[in-house]
């Protein structure tokens, strides 16, 4: 005989001999629970976050295709971030997501200053990326999981603060990263994202239905 | 002699207590232990699991006229931890489950192809069934535009204190006369703390 949802062991009056073995039962069901229930909690209350700062401007030239913001020095991380199982090389800076057993939500987002070195093209794009992606086992490279984009239309030199964030599943035992990257399209000058970028991630939670089991 | 412990009021064995009553003794307790157990799990999984709803659509939607506060229909349903959506009834809204306070990131993207687009204007905003009004972010571009480009949207700020049963909106508006796709919308509602 035991309860209905933790299935902890009832004396029966049949059995009082056994009073002693079932509540020591009893006790180390209750303990085995009560640790679950808080490392659960534990998890949510440091709910694996990083923060990502450049230390270094990263310039492209004129009229650039999307250029990872490098230069990446982890500020802050709450956990162990994964080291590159496979061998693959990430270009520039990147951050990587904690490994988990189930898909888990988390949300992303990035900052950076675009700044002309120079001359500046009037009306010229300044956009900022944020890219999410899991290196998969293959080497052909990554799948991309999400990729949110902000952006403005430039005439000045003093350079443009652009903010971008987004929610995404990462996959279960997957190895996945977020970068940050941006495109101009001055023609004037090089561009650059100045020292000082950011880039961050913190978990939400997984993918399941409150209540669930 | 209390009868009880101090603060769950757990039943324990008293000297008074039959011989015989010692398995039902044992049993209310066990039965007290597991609802306190049960009540603690729905707790930390609300915590493990926090209300939240994400939905987006890659349906695209041209227009050549002016479009404006067109809210934004979806069509897949990428999470919902608390029964926030029901797209089958309502192809529009995240409804909230309880009063508190929500980020709500939200992305929309458009893209063109003309050359001669004029400030492109996107709006996003949420529609409040408790009367707080809406939010909205906007992102314009203008000007020289040659190829396909994107004009997104994101409102990543906390939001002011949402009701249960308000429900929140995506909508869009450009206003240029020439064409423009919506490629893509995205909408994210999450709880991060009661009031």
């Amino acid at each position: 005989m035991a309860t209905a949802n933790f299935q902890l062991p009832c004396l029966t009056d049949q059995s009082p001999a056994a009073v002693a073995l079932l509540m020591q039962t009893l006790a180390r069901d209750i303990d085995a629970a009560l640790t679950a229930q808080l490392a659960s909690f534990n998890s949510f209350l440091n709910a694996p976050t990083a923060i990502a700062i450049s230390t270094a401007p990263t310039t492209v030239g004129v009229l650039s295709t999307r250029t990872i913001i490098g230069s990446l020095t982890t500020q802050f991380t709450n956990y162990a971030i994964p080291t590159n199982p496979f061998g693959l090389t990430l270009a520039g800076g990147s951050l990587g997501f904690p490994n988990t057993a189930t898909p888990t939500w988390y949300h992303v987002g990035g900052y950076a200053r675009l700044q002309p070195t120079g001359a500046v093209t009037n009306n010229t794009l300044r956009q900022l990326v944020v890219t999410v992606s899991s290196l998969i086992i293959d080497p052909s490279g990554t799948t991309q999981l999400e990729q949110w984009e902000d952006q403005s239309y430039e005439t000045n030199t003093a350079g443009e603060f652009l903010t971008v964030d987004g929610t995404v599943k990462i996959p279960a035992n997957s190895y996945a990263t977020a970068d940050l990257s941006f495109v101009h399209t001055n023609a004037g000058s090089s561009v650059q994202a100045t020292t000082g970028a950011l880039l961050w991630l913190t978990r939400l939670g997984d993918d399941n239905p409150i209540g669930a089991a | 002699m209390s009868t009880c412990t101090p603060i769950y009021g757990l039943d324990y064995p008293r000297g008074s207590d039959p011989p015989c009553d010692v398995g039902d003794t044992f049993c209310t307790f066990a039965e007290q232990v597991d609802a306190l157990l049960t009540g603690l799990r729905d707790s930390v999984s609300r915590v493990t699991r926090i209300p939240m709803a994400k939905i987006s659509t890659l349906a695209r939607v041209t227009s050549n006229a002016i479009v404006f506060q067109e809210t934004i229909p979806f069509d897949t349903e990428e999470i919902d931890t608390l029964d926030m959506v029901d797209l089958s009834t309502d192809q529009f809204s995240i409804t909230i489950p309880f009063a508190g306070l929500y980020w709500n990131p939200s992305f929309v993207e458009w893209t063109w192809t003309t050359s001669v687009i004029q400030d492109v204007f996107g709006r996003v905003f949420g529609s409040f069934a408790s009367g707080q009004g809406t939010t909205q972010a906007t992102s314009s571009g203008s000007g020289g535009i040659t190829s396909a480009t994107v004009v997104p949207i994101s409102t990543p700020h906390p939001s002011p204190i949402w009701a249960a049963g308000d429900t929140i909106q995506l909508a869009d508006s450009w206003d240029s006369g020439n064409a423009a796709t919506r490629v893509t919308a995205q909408n994210t509602v999450y709880w991060f703390s009661d009031i």
